[in-house]
């Protein structure tokens, strides 16, 4: 029990960064802007979910849209393998 | 009439080839725009590049791009068009946002259309000889010589630094190096920085420090009674 109550407690202090995109409106989401999105992107080449990026939802949609259509110009790739 | 949109396409042609035909089709597609859509705004060139994945047994491309406007039924019909060219390998057809003319603009602005176009097939090595001597021959005298400046600088400056140190160390001779007696020496450093030269500051200095000192650990009486409290608590929670 008294483990549970300070669990609790750390969620409650920690405070959720803001999202980049709401924080700074001239950053421009695009298909053309390939370093941007490679940040949203991780080594295997998946887009990453934004409990790891701190993005909001509304530009998460946006990202992962625009990440789609730069991986079909070949851009982007769509699966990067590590071979042992 | 149905409402006109700006669009913007991208479109990726074939490598293979010679630069003129290559060209061609990238006028060949500017010509449909022009012809069949409402308004051609722009076009602008990415140029060559390696493609990440391979699309239809190529590994690289020409990438162009065309902002445009048009009413909603041209996109229809310009995907027919692109599709039956062999010499496009994909396109993509986008409508566009409040800043793509400005990104057009840039584009023009910064790489003319003939540096965009890697050069495959002339290596220059005649072009390679020549530099490679110059670089071998010229810079090597202008090197040593500042090379030799550079060593003349760094002397000077460790002569400064030398008697900034033998300064330092007269400032400690004419006090006794004896242990007790360290911290006077800094003392007098300090007071020299500060520009004075009084004895009585020299005494009043330490009184100071040992009224900080002493200061320090009332705080931390505090913060180990702050501490104290919190185990405390945690005691009592545990109890409970």
């Amino acid at each position: 029990m008294i483990m549970k109550k300070k669990k609790k407690d750390r969620r409650e202090s920690r405070r959720r960064k803001p999202c980049p995109f709401c924080a700074n409106l001239e950053l421009d989401i695009d298909y053309k802007n390939i370093d941007l999105l490679k940040r949203f992107v991780n080594d295997r080449g998946k887009i990453v979910p934004r409990r790891n990026s701190g993005v909001c939802a509304k530009h998460q949609r946006a990202i992962a849209k625009e990440i789609k259509r730069a991986r079909f110009l070949a851009l982007i790739p769509y699966v990067v393998y590590t071979y042992r | 009439m149905a409402k006109v949109q700006k669009y913007e396409l991208i479109v990726v042609f074939d490598s293979q080839g010679d630069e003129s035909e290559i060209r061609r089709e990238f006028d060949v597609v500017q010509s449909i725009l022009e012809n069949r859509a409402e308004n051609f705004l722009g076009r602008a060139e990415w140029g060559y590049k390696e493609f990440k994945f391979p699309i239809k047994k190529r590994t690289s491309g020409h990438y162009v791009y065309y902002l445009f406007k048009a009413e909603p039924d041209f996109p229809v019909q310009l995907g027919h068009a692109l599709k039956m060219n062999e010499k496009v390998l994909r396109h993509i057809l986008v409508r566009a946002n409040a800043n793509s003319e400005e990104y057009l603009n840039k584009l023009d602005q910064a790489a003319p259309i003939a540096e965009t176009i890697a050069p495959v097939e002339e290596p220059p090595t005649e072009l390679l000889e020549e530099p490679v001597e110059e670089l071998l021959e010229e810079p090597t005298e202008e090197q040593i010589d500042v090379e030799a400046q550079d060593l003349e600088e760094t002397t000077d400056i460790s002569d400064t630094e030398e008697t900034a140190v033998v300064e330092d160390m007269s400032i400690a001779e004419e006090t006794p190096p004896t242990i007790e007696e360290v911290p006077v020496v800094e003392e007098v450093s300090a007071a020299e920085n500060a520009s004075i030269i009084e004895e009585g500051s020299i005494s009043e200095e330490p009184v100071e420090k040992s009224a900080e000192e002493t200061s320090l650990p009332e705080e931390s009486d505090d913060e180990k009674m702050e501490n104290g409290g919190i185990n405390n608590d945690n005691e009592e929670e545990k109890e409970g």
